[in-house]
Formats: C-alpha cells, sequence, structure tokens
C-alpha cells in the first residue's frame, strides 16, 4: 500500500498531530487572506453516497477559500454507482480526477475500504454509525477556542448516548486530555454504552451519570446537546407518549439555562429539532452556530495538512491505517451494515484481538 | 495512589485537593458527600469520637471497594441542603491510571481506613486564620461550627493523633506515608 496520509480514524494519529490541525485551523482564522491561494491548483473530490449538507458544503467552502477546485455527487443515483461499479473502481477513478477525495458513505468502514484504492488521500467524512472524525475535530476546535482549554472539564453530554457516534468519538478524544471529568444526562433507555464506559475507567477518568438535565447544569463547564430520535422509541401510543416524556426531560431552555455556570457553553453538532428551544439561541452561552463556522476552519486546516503532508510533520500511530496481515480469516463481519457484505473483494477482513474477533474495516467486534 | 487529606475546618483541604486533581487529573472524592443523613442525627451519635460522619456509607460505598480492589467506586452524594441523596451517580475509576483523593474531616477515622492510603496529609490552621475563614464562607453557620462541629473535631483530632503514636507515627513520617501542612 502507498504511503499516503489518509483521515480514517482520528486515532490513527497520536494527540499531537490533533493539536497541530486545530493550531492551524487557529491560524487560518486569524488571518485567512495568508491561505487564499494555499490549494490553487489542487481538486477535492466529494463522494456523498448519503446526503449532509452541512458536511459536504462546509468541506466545498473549505476548498474554495484555499482557492482549489472541486468535483463530486452528492446522490449516489446520478453516479455510475447505480450502475453496479464497485466502491473501490469508483474511488479509483475519482483519485485520478482529484488530489483529495472526501467521502461520506451509508456503510461502515467504506472509507477504510475506499482508501485501498485510492491513489491520494481520504477523508472519512461519516461512515454509517462508525466514526465522523471531521466532527470530532471541529468539537475539539470549539472547545479550544470558546473555553481556551481541552483539559480541567466538566463535560455534560446529554440526550442519546446509547446510538450518538458524535458523542461516542468526542468522549474518546477528549479523554486523552488531562483531569477532564464527563456527566451523562440520559435514561437509562439511552444511556452510554457499556463499552465506552469501560475504557474510561481503564484511562483513569471518573465520570457521572445523571438522569435529568436539570440536576446536572450547574456544575458543567460545557453542555454537549444531542437530538433523541423519535425512531428510537417504539411506535406504539405508549412509545409516543415516553418520547414526548423524555424529550421534555431533555430539552433545553431558557429556565433550565438559569442555573448553568456563567462561562458554561452549549454545544450542538446540528441539526437541531426541538432539544434547544429557539429561545436559547440568544444566550451567549449558546455556541452551536459559532461551532458550525469552526468546522469549516478545521476542515480548512485539515486539507492543507493532508495536501502538503510532505511539508509538514504529519505523523502516524505505529497501528496506523495500514490493513494488517495477522488476519485469521475472510469470514463474513457479523455486523449487517459493514462494508465486506457489499464489497466481495476486499481481503484480510477479521483480526484477531483480545476481545474476540475484529473487523479490519468497521471495527465490529464479535 | 490513594491519597487521604484530613485536618482542620477551612485550612485549604478542598483547595489543596481541588488543585491536584486539576494538575495531575486525580480524582477528588469529598467527605462533605457523606454527611449524616437524618436519621443519623442522634444524640448519641453526636457523642461519639468521629461521629460526624456518614462512615458505616463510607466505608461500604469507598474504603470496601479499595480494598477488594474495585474497579470503580460507585456513590451517591449526599445532599446537606436538601437531606437528600443526588440523583446523579458518581462513578470513579480505580485502574490506578490516576490517583484518587479524599479529603474532609473524619477520613482518617480509623486505622483500616488509613491501611488503604498510600500518602496522608494532615493540614493546620491557627484559630484566629480559622474563624476569619469560616466567617467569609457563610457568616450564618460560624456559631454552629464554633459551638458543635469545632469541638466534636478537637476531639477526633486528639483521638486521631493518640492512636497515630500508638501505631508508629514516626515510622509513617519517616517513609513519606504521613505528613503535616500547616496554614498560616
Amino acid at each position: 500500500m502507498e504511503n499516503l496520509n489518509h483521515l480514517i480514524d482520528l486515532n490513527d494519529y497520536p494527540v499531537k498531530t490533533w493539536n497541530q490541525i486545530i493550531s492551524l485551523a487557529q491560524l487560518i482564522m486569524k488571518s485567512p487572506g495568508t491561505y487564499k491561494g494555499a490549494c490553487t491548483g489542487k481538486i477535492m473530490g466529494t463522494l456523498f453516497y448519503e446526503p449532509s449538507t452541512r458536511t459536504q458544503m462546509s468541506f466545498q467552502s473549505a476548498m474554495l477559500r484555499l482557492g482549489g477546485g472541486i468535483i463530486g455527487f452528492d446522490n449516489p443515483e446520478t453516479s455510475s454507482t447505480s450502475k453496479g461499479e464497485t466502491l473501490g473502481d469508483t474511488t479509483k477513478t475519482i483519485s485520478g480526477y482529484s488530489h483529495l477525495i472526501v467521502m461520506r458513505h451509508y456503510l461502515e468502514g467504506a472509507a477504510k475500504a475506499a482508501a485501498l484504492t485510492a491513489d491520494c488521500p481520504i477523508i472519512n467524512a461519516g461512515d454509517g454509525g462508525h466514526l465522523h472524525p471531521t466532527q470530532t475535530l471541529t468539537d475539539l476546535l470549539t472547545l479550544t477556542e470558546e473555553k481556551s482549554r481541552l483539559s480541567d472539564l466538566n463535560i455534560g453530554i446529554c440526550g442519546d448516548l446509547k446510538y450518538g457516534r458524535t458523542v461516542h468519538s468526542l468522549v474518546r478524544a477528549i479523554s486523552h486530555y488531562k483531569a477532564n471529568r464527563f456527566t451523562f444526562i440520559s435514561t437509562p433507555e439511552l444511556c452510554m454504552p457499556d463499552y465506552i464506559k469501560a475504557e474510561l475507567i481503564e484511562r483513569g477518568i471518573s465520570f457521572y451519570e445523571v438522569p435529568t438535565l436539570e440536576s446536572a447544569l450547574p456544575q458543567l463547564d460545557v453542555l454537549y446537546m444531542t437530538r433523541i430520535q423519535r425512531e428510537r422509541f417504539d411506535k406504539s401510543d405508549e412509545g409516543k407518549k415516553e418520547y414526548e416524556k423524555q424529550k421534555k426531560i431533555f430539552t433545553l431552555d431558557t429556565k433550565k439555562l438559569k442555573t448553568g455556570k456563567e462561562d458554561l457553553i452549549v454545544m450542538h453538532p446540528l441539526p437541531r429539532v426541538d432539544e434547544i428551544a429557539i429561545e436559547v439561541d440568544d444566550d451567549p452561552r449558546a455556541v452551536y452556530f459559532k461551532q458550525a463556522n469552526y468546522g469549516m476552519y478545521v476542515r480548512m486546516a485539515l486539507i492543507l495538512t493532508l495536501l502538503n503532508h510532505e511539508h509538514s510533520e504529519l505523523v502516524t500511530t505505529d497501528d496506523s491505517m495500514a490493513i494488517t496481515n495477522d488476519f485469521v480469516s475472510n469470514a463474513q463481519c457479523e455486523n449487517l451494515k459493514c462494508i465486506t457484505r457489499y464489497e466481495k473483494n476486499l481481503k484480510n477482513r477479521l483480526v484477531k484481538t483480545a476481545d474476540g474477533l475484529v473487523c479490519n474495516y468497521c471495527d465490529y467486534c464479535s | 495512589m490513594i491519597i487521604a487529606v484530613d485536618g482542620n475546618s477551612a485550612s485549604g483541604k478542598t483547595t489543596f485537593a481541588n488543585k491536584m486533581a486539576k494538575e495531575t487529573g486525580a480524582t477528588v472524592i469529598h467527605m462533605d458527600d457523606f454527611f449524616l443523613q437524618l436519621h443519623q442525627r442522634t444524640n448519641e451519635r453526636f457523642s461519639e469520637i468521629g461521629g460526624n460522619v456518614d462512615y458505616e456509607r463510607f466505608e461500604k460505598e469507598i474504603i470496601n471497594p479499595l480494598i477488594e480492589g474495585k474497579p470503580t467506586l460507585n456513590y451517591h452524594r449526599f445532599d446537606c441542603k436538601t437531606g437528600k441523596f443526588a440523583k446523579e451517580l458518581v462513578v470513579i475509576s480505580n485502574t490506578g491510571k490516576n490517583d484518587i483523593i479524599i479529603e474532609g474531616v473524619y477520613c482518617m477515622r480509623s486505622k483500616k481506613w488509613r491501611e488503604v492510603y498510600d500518602k496522608m496529609i494532615f493540614m493546620e490552621i491557627n484559630k484566629d486564620e480559622q474563624l476569619k475563614r469560616l466567617k467569609a464562607r457563610n457568616p450564618d453557620l460560624l456559631n454552629k461550627f464554633v459551638n458543635e462541629w469545632l469541638p466534636m473535631e478537637k476531639k477526633y483530632f486528639e483521638a486521631l493523633f493518640t492512636d497515630l503514636q500508638a501505631n508508629n507515627l514516626k515510622e509513617l513520617e519517616r517513609r513519606g506515608k504521613f505528613e503535616k501542612h500547616r496554614n498560616n
């Protein structure tokens, strides 16, 4: 495999590299003019196999601001995928047309699979419920800018903690920095999965579990809100009632926000539905729209870093994105949403680890 | 490491613990979260040396899991203002990656507890400064401190040091397991 620097999983890089990207984003924000033509003559391909307006547009805007060009699709129906082309072939072809590919896919492990055939760097812009590293970078930049630190924070995370990919990545990333605590605010049904809690405990990090937003709010430095998805609840009348009840408990309004610290910040990956009342937007502590804006700057920094990596100090960790060879079998991954179920030619699927057989692509552990 | 910080009220225990936590990533357990529950507040209990703390719950929820080497310590804070347990469950990692600091009066109240701690710090303060700080903290509670809580503490400290002397305090100090800090 060629030594190309992809961004599939943030954990393929050491924390030092994350910090470098964040620092570069801060430099860009300070003097955007300096970076105006930094990517002139470069082309970014955006392959969006499922729509994500915010992520796609922030990448496009980032590249245009750097003076580069963009090609791509946001509807696979209009691409050759609809003719039955494999992901591998599409990536191989498009990587000949572009210097960088940004990929969003509904299947887990898709970006890693794409990186195998690509002749240019791949950025994972979300692969199903698996990873979304640029959202995590966005969150880290937001904290750095709005709290001036990534340590010594009590971070409350509210809503759907069970299925929320964003919050899992965030918790893991923040746990690399010192003296942070977490407050998990959810119902028992939507609580943080045990494997994430076990990771925190293993790392020596303490946390709180709270059943209501009100009782948690006064102690927090950061409140990260997420959407409670209606589809997670039973379709019966009882399920509807339960959803309405839960929604109220976990909705942020100005009355609840009154009890929060003066220097609290409220974050949200957006889109918001009704978990944050519109009235909250006027509170200076609400930073979620700024956060969306930081997302664009951090993507500018990422594009620059990946395109200029021969000039910068982009270092990967030892267990970088290479598909390892110590596989045990090419048996089917048990995850129904895994890319290997659709791209039959992918090799080295399952790796043996202490936890059992783990998929090389989607990290599913059977 | 498990570090215990005991000593006079308003001597700076919490400040010290919080500062250390911020610098090292340690987790702090406050003895204040183990205040006596309403039904425990009997005259008999208050006349007991070192009785002004829910030592039954502390031993069950903190000391015993530490002795057994449980990966986590789990408890609910007792809120003395509302007289109820807080809804939040505190989950403290005990995998040795980060230190645990236990701070507050009575945290060294028995030999069994002290044997769990890798390091003990006893903080002292002079009377005038103590009263000044307590008054600044909450003037309404000053009388309660002077007439009830400080005398109870005094009895406990006397008993604690008698017990420590009997258990080779000098040796503990020599090994750096016990030290006194004096503020002012």
